[in-house]
């Protein structure tokens, strides 16, 4: 159906708003197919422009005359009040099998133009196509360039925030887990401790693995952390000692194997984790004192605050028995109260 | 899917980043997080997802326990700006204190959708900083601990509360509600054992209880259009003196809201009221009421047949019932004790003299072909003035002769209502 023909025959039935795409071309739109589109309603209404092909709106770069006759389609269905859900869903599933590159221009268009609804269509349509493949083959759909080393793609991501809570999360997390270490060997050095003593301290390191060891958003020092991840093994081997439970030889193996590429086609575990794995040296060796000195007291006062949050609960749990007890006992640490006075032991 | 393409550079990852995270939002977390490794562009589009979703499909694929939740902590402590929602839902973990600090994590985030829903080992306490959540928007938690520290001022955005097998302080929580003033819908299942819950929440919309409580009652719900009540007593009904008997039942639903629109009541809910004196119909009605569901309906207890029709006829504006019955009976042949019981029922639903005068359409579930429950259908169509339709679903071992017999008995009985139809289906099990 062309706009032109219905100008002709019915000149006087209808009203039309002129528009301009990028190329130069002028098209007619019936007026209720093109107020659909917010961004021509309101420039009809606050400009008045789009009366006659002098004063055509001039559609934003991203629309293209194919992508428009789309979008127009799609605003020519959907502005009739009349149709029925089911409908509305059926024209929906059918108006996106498109190729992925008219998706595209589609989704981007419909963006400029402020169809929310049609974005969300395109959107959720683009999303069906990269979910459950692998990064291969999503590269291969939408020639994304596959421009990081293989290091790279097995690098942890670092937090790029500025935000000083989440740099004093990860440093305290950091401080814990080398006090953690520091008992744990004096312990592997006692006998065996009661199992219940063990399993707490195996939930916290593995927790705190989990911790970020890169607090800060420094970049100089990304460099030396390549090299770095390799001595993550030996640590996670050391603290598996005793408890055969918890199966944390995955992460090591993971770390082992990086470079076949067969391993990124397997499930999420492998792809993922490398990008967690958590570089567990000391970057306070890095620091000159002074700014180590300071980041210690930011993390103590900021532990500080933290507990201060919750003291009725701390007391709580200390008076809740023996159970709770022990893992506090063996810290000893004040601020530990914190990790150990919520939710239940295993 | 991949269509003929025209160009061979790269067509998305220069799209908007608007509609990029457009994309991003619809992807489950687990292909979210793996766009990392797709280029150098791509590396962080995804740390600012506006929901952090960690349910099934993420625990499948993500190795063991120890790795889920160090990849669990990794994904928060690298998410940047606010979250709207945070969902953990049947992780194959149990309460840990892991939790805890996660949702420490998660208070700098401004989170308005909260779901922790557990499955494995003892519920979770929540911890206290779960309380400072303040754009707290939707909350919804199972197999936990919910006790509100005592000074909390309450959630004062909160619309939506769900607590499933959640333990809480039953005395406290009326309290607890009245400082939620946007609470629009309130569900509690399988939660405390409450011996008199008051509700106080002038935006309620919806409620859904279904658990233990001695009494429920509704101060100050205007709005209150849809209400569901499932109570399981585990013990039996207190005595009572007579003159007090008819005045609970009375009471329950004059402290009703007006506005009240659909109504769920289980049987258990109809039992725990004593047996006694009976009022032919309620004195105050619930003109708005459209909808009322009756469940485990038992036709030859006089109890839920008596109340049953007490309930039809008090509500003038009826239009559906929706009745599931509930047949104790398993073996055919006739329990002696039973009988007279049975006989007690009949002769009750003979001698009402009733009409209900809206009531248009009559849906029946788990209908079993017992004697006493096509009596009380043929009750119904005998005095629904308005009938449309009466659809029965069957269980689906009926035979189809008998129930082409039920149908015609049904059929042919006397019908108030001459353009009452009278459908008989097998039911769906799955559904």
């Amino acid at each position: 159906m062309s706009e032109g023909t219905m100008a002709v025959v019915k000149p006087e039935m209808k009203s039309y708003i002129w528009v301009q795409t990028a190329d130069g071309s002028i098209q007619q739109v019936e007026e209720e197919v093109a107020m659909f589109c917010p961004m021509i309603c309101r420039e009809v209404l606050q400009t008045g422009m789009g009366s006659s092909k002098n004063y055509a709106i001039s559609l934003p770069q991203r629309v293209n005359p194919a992508t428009l006759g789309l979008i127009l389609d799609y605003c020519r269905f959907h502005q009739l009040q009349g149709r029925s859900n089911k409908e509305r869903k059926i024209f929906d599933e059918k108006f996106v099998r498109l190729d992925t590159e008219k998706l595209c221009e589609l989704a981007s268009a419909a963006d400029s133009l402020q169809l929310r609804p049609l974005v969300d269509l395109t959107s959720r349509a683009l999303a069906r196509m990269i979910e459950g493949r692998t990064p291969e083959e999503v590269r291969e759909i939408f020639n994304i360039p596959d421009d990081l080393t293989e290091e790279e793609k097995l690098e942890p991501l670092r937090n790029i925030t500025d935000d000083p809570h989440i740099r004093l999360l990860n440093r305290l997390y950091a401080r814990k887990r080398k006090e953690l270490k520091e008992r744990e060997q004096l312990k592997n050095i006692e006998n065996e401790e009661e199992r219940v003593d063990k399993r707490s301290v195996d939930d916290l390191l593995s927790f705190i693995n989990g911790g970020d060891g890169d607090s800060k958003g420094v970049r100089a020092i990304k460099n030396k952390k390549k090299n770095r991840k390799r001595k993550d093994q030996p640590r996670n081997s050391s603290s598996n000692n005793g408890n055969g439970d918890h199966k944390k030889t995955d992460t090591v193996d993971n770390v082992a194997s990086p470079t076949k590429s067969s391993k990124f086609q397997d499930s999420l575990p492998v792809t993922f984790s490398p990008n967690l794995e958590f570089v567990e040296d000391d970057i306070d060796d890095e620091l000159d004192p002074a700014m180590k000195e300071k980041i210690d007291r930011e993390v103590e006062d900021f532990a500080r605050r933290l507990n201060s949050v919750w003291p009725k609960r701390v007391q709580e749990s200390v008076s809740l028995g023996s159970e709770r007890l022990v893992p506090m006992s063996v810290y000893g640490s004040g601020s530990f109260n914190r990790f150990n006075g919520f939710g239940k032991q295993q | 899917m991949m269509g003929i393409r025209r160009s061979t550079s790269d067509i998305i990852s220069n799209l908007p980043s608007n509609i990029m995270e457009n994309i991003l939002k619809y992807l489950p977390l687990r292909d979210a997080g793996r766009t990392s490794v797709l280029s150098r562009r791509w590396r962080y589009k995804w740390v600012t997802l506006p929901q952090l979703e960690f349910e099934n499909q993420f625990f499948v694929s993500s190795g063991d326990t120890e790795k889920i939740k160090a990849i669990i902590c990794r994904v928060l402590l690298l998410h940047q700006g606010p979250l709207v929602k945070f969902e953990l839902s049947y992780p194959p973990f149990g309460s840990c204190m892991d939790i805890d600090n996660w949702i420490l994590i998660l208070l700098k985030k401004n989170i308005q959708k909260f779901t922790l829903r557990l499955f494995v080992g003892p519920n979770h306490e929540c911890p206290c900083h779960l309380f400072s959540f303040l754009q707290l928007k939707h909350l919804n938690l199972r197999k936990c601990v919910f006790k509100p520290p005592p000074a909390f001022k309450g959630f004062s955005r909160l619309v939506d509360l769900n607590l499933l097998y959640v333990h809480v302080a039953p005395e406290m929580f009326g309290e607890f509600i009245s400082h939620c003033p946007l609470l629009e819908r309130l569900r509690l299942t399988h939660c405390s054992e409450f011996d008199s819950l008051e509700i106080y929440a002038p935006n309620l919309k919806d409620f859904t209880f279904c658990g233990v409580s001695k009494s429920i009652s509704f101060k100050n719900t205007p709005l209150l259009a849809v209400i569901s009540i499932t109570l399981l007593s585990y013990y039996a009904n207190v005595e009572r003196h007579e003159e007090e008997t008819d005045s609970e039942w009375v009471k329950f639903f004059q402290c009703l809201p007006a506005a009240i629109e659909y109504m769920h009541l289980d049987s258990s809910f109809l039992e725990s009221f004593p047996a006694g004196h009976l009022p032919v119909r309620l004195p105050s009605t619930l003109n708005h009421l459209k909808v009322l569901a009756l469940s485990d309906i038992c036709c030859y207890i006089l109890d839920h047949v008596s109340r049953a029709l007490c309930l039809l006829r008090s509500f003038l504006n009826l239009e559906r019932v929706k009745i599931s019955m509930y047949d104790d009976d398993d073996d055919d042949d006739d329990d002696d004790d039973d009988v007279p019981q049975r006989d007690l029922v009949v002769e009750y639903l003979e001698a009402q003299d009733f009409s209900l005068k809206q009531l248009r359409e009559v849906k029946i579930r788990n209908f079993s072909g017992a004697k006493s429950e096509l009596h009380f259908t043929k009750i119904l169509l005998a005095h629904s003035t308005v009938l449309e339709k009466m659809e029965i679903l069957h269980y689906p071992g009926i035979s189809d002769e008998v129930r082409v017999m039920m149908l015609d008995e049904l059929t042919q009985s006397p019908k108030a209502s001459p353009k009452a139809e009278v459908v008989c289906k097998p039911l769906d099990l799955d559904l």
